[in-house]
C-alpha cells in the first residue's frame, strides 16, 4: 500500500501519544498505589469499594458505640460495687446491732454510722457519668433521680427507660439500668416492696429507738441481691460487647482485605508494566527520528 | 517526414512535462495541506496522422489534471470522523462526572456516611451538646455537599449548552462556506470543462469539518455542487444557498438548549432529537443519557434523604421536649409547560419510595392524558382521575390537573431534578435534634406479676393523641389487668380517676398483646407490647416522654435509615441509590471510552486508506521529479535534434 509522507509522520506521533497516555496512567497508579483511579476504570469494583468503605466506616462506628457502651457499663459497675460495699457494711452493722448485749448508746452510735451510709448510698444512686448524665435516672438523665422526701420517704423521679446502643448490625445492648429497678424494688419485709433507702432509714430509726427489727436483715439481703443481680447482668452485657467487638474487628479486617484486593495496585505488575511502556515509548521515539530523517531528496 | 513535425512533437513533450513538473511541485508544496488530494497529469498521445505508410504519431497531449480521490473512502472518513467525535465528546464530559462522583472529597458517599455516624454518636450520648452539635454541623455539611455537587453537575450542563451554541455557530459558518464553494465550483467547472481540483478538496475538507460537528449526508448534483443534509433529511446546503441552524430553549428552560432549523415562513422546527453523530450529537446524547439521569439520581438521593429523615425525625422528641421538626427542606417536582396553559398541571410527591431518576412527558391526546418516560418513550399507566381529591398517581408522583386541557397540551415533569440543588438544612439549632421518642411506658411499682411492657414506638405522629396538646399525650392511657387473660384500657388524663375506654380485652400470656390498635379499633398512633404473665391488679401506663433527654430510641431509628431499603420500591437504601449513580456514570464513561477508542481505530484505518490514495509521498514525488526532468531534457533534445537536422538541410542547400 502507498503511504503518504504526512501519514508516516502522523502515525509516528500517534504512537508516541498513545504510549505517553498509557505511561501517564501507570505512573498515576504507581503514585497513588491504587488500581482504580476513576469508577470507569472498573465500574463494578469501584462501587464495591464504595460499599466496602461504607461498611468499614459503619463497623468503626459500631466499635465506637461498643467502647462507649463499655465505658458506661463499667462506670455503672463501679458505682454498683460501691453500693454493694455500703450495703455489706450496713449488713455487718445490722448483725452487730442484733447482739443483745449492746446498750442504747452503742445502738445510737451504730445508727449514726447507718445514717452516714444512707447519705452515701443516696449520693451513689445520684451518680453522674462523664457527660453529666445521671446514671440511674432511666432516660430522664437530666433529672436528679432520687430525693429524700423526709420521714423515710424516698422518691424516684427518673423513668423506666433503658438506653440501648447499636454495637453490631443486628445487636443492641442496654447501657443502663433504671434506678427504679435497682434501688426501688427491695423486699420491704412485709410482703411488699420498698426502696433501699427506706430499709436503711428504718434500720437507723429502729436503732435510735433501741429496738432492732428482725426484718432488717431480710431487707438488706434483698438489697444486696438486687445489686448483685444487676452487676451480673452488667457483666453479661460486657461479655456481649466484648464478643461483638471481636466480631466487628474480624469483620473489619475481612472488609479491609476485600477492599485492598479490589482497589490496591499490584506493584510488581505495575512496575514491570511501567518498564515495558517506557521501553516502547523510547523505541517509537527512536524509530520516529530515524524514519523522519529518510528522504530521497537527500540524495538528489 | 517534415522537420516541422519534429518541432511540434518535441514541443508537445516539453509542454506536457512542464505541466507535469508543475503538478509535482504543487504536490510537494501541499504535502502538509489538510485535505489536499495528490494530483496527477493524465497524458495521452495526440491523434495520429494517417499516411500512405501508416499512422504517424503526433506527440503527446495533456488530457486533464486529476486528483487522486475515492468518493467511497471519503464518505467512510466522514462517517468515522462523526462517530469518533461523538464518542470523544461524550467521553470527555462523562469522565468529568466520573472523576467527581466517587471521589471521597467531592462525592456524597462519605458525607452520607459521616451524617449517619454522627446520628449514632447522638444515640450514644443523646443529651451531649457536643455530639448534637457535630450532627447539626454534619447535617449542614451534607446539604452543602449536595448543593455543591449539583452545582458542579449544572456546570457540566453549562458546558453542554456552550458546546451546542458553539457547534451550531460553527455549522452555520461551514454551511455558508460550502454554499459559496458550490457556487464557485459550478462556475469554474462550466468555464474550464475540467474539475477545479483544489476547490473540490477545500469543499471536501469543509464537509469533513462539519462531520466532526454533526453527522452529515451529501448528495452530489450534476452541475458539480453538493447538497448537505443532517439528521433525518434537514437540508443545510442546497446548491449555493445555506440554511441556518438556531439554538432554542427546551420548554422555556434556559438550562436546556436545543437545536432548531428555520423552516418555511420563519417557522422554527426543533430538530434536537434528530441530531446524531459528531460533537453535537455526542453532547446531546451525553445530556440525555447520562447527565439528566445523573442529575436526577443525585436529586433522588437528596429527596430520599430529606424525606425519610424528616419523616422519622418528626416521630421523635427534641431536647426542648417538643415533637421533632423537619430536618431538611425537600425540593418539589419541576413542571415545564411545552404547550398549554402554564400552571394547569401541578405535581407533588405521592410516595418517595416509588420515585425513579426519569423525566416524563405528560400529554393530552384524543381526550386522555398520557404519561411517557422521556428517555425510553415508554408509556406509563396512571391511576386516579387527575382531580384534587383523586389525582393521577404514577411513579411516586401525584398529578393534579386544574382546568380542562386542549388536545396537544404537553408538559415535561422532572420530579427529582432540583432535589440536590435545593436541599437545605432547616433545623435552627442542635437542641432541635429529636433523639428521643415522645412516648414512654410505665410499669406500676406495685405490680406483682411478671408482665413487662416495651418502651413504645411511634407509628403515626399525626395522630391527634400527639398533635392536639403540645408536650402531652391526649390522652395517656392506663392498662389495668383484670385477670390473667384480660385487661381494660383507661383514659389516664386524670390519674386520680381514669376513664374507661375499652373493657375486657383478651390477653394471652403466651403471645402477649399489642396495646394498639385495640380489638375495638382504638389507635393512638404508637405501639407498646405487653408480654409475660401480669396478674389482676397490675397496672401499666403510657405517658409523654417528659424529661426523657437521655432517650435515644428515635436516634437509633434515624441511624437505621442508613441501611433501610427505602428507595426504588424498597429494593435499595439511600446509599445504594447513590452507589447506583456512581456505577451508572462509571459504566457510561467506560462504554464511551471503549467506543471512542474503537471508533478512533476505525478512523485511523480509513484515514490511512484515504492517505494511501490521496496523500502525497515526497519520495514518490522526488522520483517523479527526476523522471519528468529527464523526459523534459529528452524532449528538449528532440528540439535540438530537429534544429540540427534543419541546419544540415540548410547547409546542404547553401553549398
Amino acid at each position: 500500500m502507498r503511504i503518504s509522507t504526512s501519514w508516516i509522520f502522523q502515525q509516528g506521533v500517534n504512537a508516541m501519544l498513545d504510549q505517553q497516555t498509557a505511561l501517564a496512567k501507570t505512573q498515576q497508579q504507581l503514585a497513588t498505589g491504587k488500581r482504580i483511579l476513576a469508577p470507569s476504570d472498573d465500574p463494578s469494583a469501584s462501587t464495591r469499594v464504595l460499599e466496602l468503605d461504607q461498611l468499614i466506616d459503619t463497623s468503626k462506628q459500631y466499635q465506637r458505640n461498643s467502647n462507649y457502651a463499655e465505658t458506661r457499663l463499667k462506670l455503672e459497675e463501679t458505682v454498683l460495687t460501691e453500693v454493694g460495699d455500703v450495703l455489706q457494711r450496713v449488713r455487718e452493722l445490722a448483725v452487730r446491732a442484733n447482739n443483745g448485749t449492746l446498750s442504747a448508746g452503742d445502738r445510737n452510735a451504730i445508727a449514726v454510722e447507718v445514717r452516714t451510709n444512707l447519705d452515701g448510698l443516696l449520693q451513689l444512686s445520684n451518680s453522674k457519668d462523664a457527660t453529666g448524665e445521671y446514671l440511674f435516672a432511666g432516660n430522664k438523665t437530666g433529672t436528679r433521680p432520687f430525693s429524700d422526701g423526709g420521714a423515710g420517704n424516698y422518691a424516684y423521679d427518673g423513668d423506666q427507660g433503658e438506653r440501648s446502643l447499636q454495637i453490631g448490625p443486628t445487636r443492641q445492648v442496654s447501657v443502663g439500668d433504671s434506678g427504679d429497678n435497682v434501688f426501688m424494688k427491695v423486699d420491704d419485709g412485709a410482703g411488699g416492696i420498698g426502696s433501699m433507702f427506706e430499709a436503711l432509714y428504718d434500720f437507723a430509726v429502729d436503732l435510735e429507738a433501741n429496738s432492732p427489727s428482725a426484718t432488717t436483715l431480710t431487707r438488706l439481703d434483698s438489697a444486696i441481691d438486687e445489686v448483685l443481680n444487676t452487676r451480673a447482668s452488667i457483666g453479661a452485657r460486657l461479655n456481649t460487647i466484648d464478643s461483638q467487638r471481636n466480631m466487628n474487628d474480624s469483620f473489619d479486617l475481612m472488609l479491609q482485605e476485600n477492599r485492598s484486593t479490589l482497589e490496591d495496585l499490584d506493584y510488581a505488575e505495575a512496575v514491570s508494566r511501567f518498564e515495558r511502556q517506557l521501553l516502547a515509548l523510547q523505541a517509537s521515539q527512536q524509530s520516529f527520528v530515524k524514519i523522519e530523517g529518510l528522504s530521497l531528496f537527500n540524495y538528489l | 517526414m517534415a522537420s516541422g513535425d519534429l518541432f511540434s512533437i518535441g514541443t508537445s513533450g516539453l509542454l506536457a512535462f512542464q505541466r507535469t513538473l508543475n503538478t509535482i511541485s504543487h504536490n510537494i508544496a501541499n504535502v502538509n495541506t489538510d485535505g489536499y488530494s495528490r494530483q496527477t497529469v493524465d497524458l495521452a498521445t495526440r491523434p495520429p496522422q494517417a499516411t500512405g505508410y501508416g499512422f504517424s504519431g503526433k506527440g503527446v497531449e495533456t488530457v486533464t489534471i486529476r486528483r487522486s480521490y475515492d468518493a467511497f473512502v471519503e464518505s467512510s472518513v466522514r462517517s468515522s470522523t462523526s462517530a469518533t467525535a461523538e464518542f470523544e465528546a461524550f467521553h470527555a464530559l462523562a469522565s468529568q462526572l466520573d472523576n467527581v462522583l466517587a471521589n471521597t472529597d467531592t462525592g456524597m458517599s462519605s458525607s452520607l456516611q459521616r451524617y449517619f455516624n454522627a446520628v449514632q454518636d447522638v444515640a450514644d450520648t443523646p443529651s451531649s451538646p457536643a455530639a448534637r452539635q457535630v450532627l447539626f454541623n454534619e447535617g449542614q455539611q451534607l446539604a452543602t455537599q449536595f448543593n455543591e455537587l449539583a452545582d458542579w453537575i449544572e456546570g457540566v450542563r453549562g458546558q453542554v449548552n456552550s458546546e451546542i451554541q458553539n457547534g451550531v455557530n460553527e455549522i452555520n459558518q461551514i454551511s455558508a462556506a460550502i454554499a459559496e464553494l458550490n457556487q464557485a465550483i459550478v462556475i469554474e467547472q462550466g468555464r474550464a470543462g475540467h474539475p477545479p481540483n483544489d476547490l473540490l478538496d477545500q469543499r471536501d475538507t469543509l464537509i469533513k469539518d462539519m462531520s466532526e460537528l454533526v453527522s452529515v449526508t451529501t448528495l452530489k448534483q450534476d452541475d458539480g455542487s453538493v447538497n448537505v443534509l443532517i439528521g433525518t433529511g434537514q437540508v443545510l446546503v442546497r446548491g449555493n444557498t445555506a440554511t441556518s441552524l438556531g439554538v432554542i430553549q427546551e420548554a422555556g428552560d434556559p438550562n436546556q438548549l436545543g437545536v432548531a432549523v428555520q423552516g418555511n415562513g420563519g417557522v422554527v422546527v426543533p430538530v434536537t432529537s434528530q441530531i446524531s453523530g459528531g460533537r453535537l450529537g455526542g453532547v446531546i446524547n451525553f445530556r440525555d443519557q447520562l447527565l439528566d439521569p445523573s442529575s436526577n439520581s443525585l436529586g433522588l438521593v437528596a429527596i430520599g434523604m430529606g424525606n425519610f429523615v424528616n419523616e422519622q425525625h418528626q416521630r421523635g422528641m427534641d431536647l426542648n421536649g417538643v415533637l421533632g421538626l423537619d430536618v431538611f427542606s425537600v425540593a418539589q417536582p419541576q413542571v415545564l409547560t411545552v404547550a398549554g396553559a402554564p400552571g394547569n398541571v401541578s405535581v407533588a410527591f405521592d410516595d418517595v419510595s416509588q420515585l425513579s431518576n426519569s423525566d416524563y412527558k405528560l400529554q393530552f391526546n384524543a381526550g386522555a392524558w398520557e404519561l411517557t418516560n422521556k428517555l425510553t418513550g415508554q408509556n406509563i399507566a396512571m391511576t386516579g382521575t387527575g382531580t384534587a381529591v383523586d389525582p393521577f398517581i404514577a411513579e411516586g408522583m401525584q398529578i393534579e390537573i386544574a382546568a380542562a386541557p386542549a388536545n396537544g397540551d404537553t408538559y415535561f415533569l422532572r420530579p427529582t431534578r432540583n432535589g440536590a440543588m435545593d436541599m437545605q438544612m432547616v433545623l435552627a439549632n442542635s437542641r432541635q435534634i429529636a433523639a428521643a421518642a415522645p412516648v414512654r411506658s410505665v410499669s406500676a411499682t406495685a405490680n406483682v406479676g411478671t408482665g413487662v411492657i416495651t418502651a413504645g414506638s411511634v407509628t403515626d405522629i399525626n395522630n391527634a393523641v400527639f398533635q392536639s396538646t403540645p408536650g402531652q399525650l391526649a390522652p395517656p392511657v392506663l392498662v389495668r389487668i383484670t385477670s390473667a387473660t384480660s385487661y381494660d384500657i383507661y383514659d389516664n388524663t386524670n390519674t386520680a380517676s381514669p376513664v374507661l375506654l375499652e373493657a375486657g380485652i383478651a390477653y394471652d400470656p403466651a403471645t402477649g398483646a399489642e396495646l394498639f390498635p385495640t380489638p375495638g379499633g382504638l389507635d393512638h398512633g404508637y405501639r407498646m407490647h405487653l408480654s409475660g404473665a401480669p396478674l389482676a391488679g397490675d397496672e401499666f401506663s403510657s405517658e409523654y416522654n417528659t424529661g426523657g433527654i437521655g432517650d435515644n430510641r428515635n436516634a437509633l431509628l434515624l441511624a437505621g435509615l442508613a441501611t433501610d431499603k427505602l428507595m426504588y420500591g424498597g429494593s435499595a437504601s439511600i446509599t445504594d441509590t447513590y452507589n447506583g449513580l456512581v456505577v451508572d456514570v462509571g459504566t457510561g464513561t467506560k462504554q464511551a471510552e471503549i467506543n471512542s477508542l474503537a471508533q478512533k481505530r476505525i478512523l485511523d484505518q480509513t484515514l490511512a486508506t484515504r492517505e494511501s490514495i490521496s496523500g502525497v509521498n515526497l519520495d514518490e514525488e522526488a522520483a517523479n521529479l527526476v523522471r519528468y526532468q529527464q523526459a523534459y531534457q529528452a524532449a528538449a533534445q528532440v528540439i535540438s535534434t530537429a534544429n540540427s537536422l534543419f541546419d544540415t538541410l540548410l547547409n546542404a542547400v547553401r553549398r
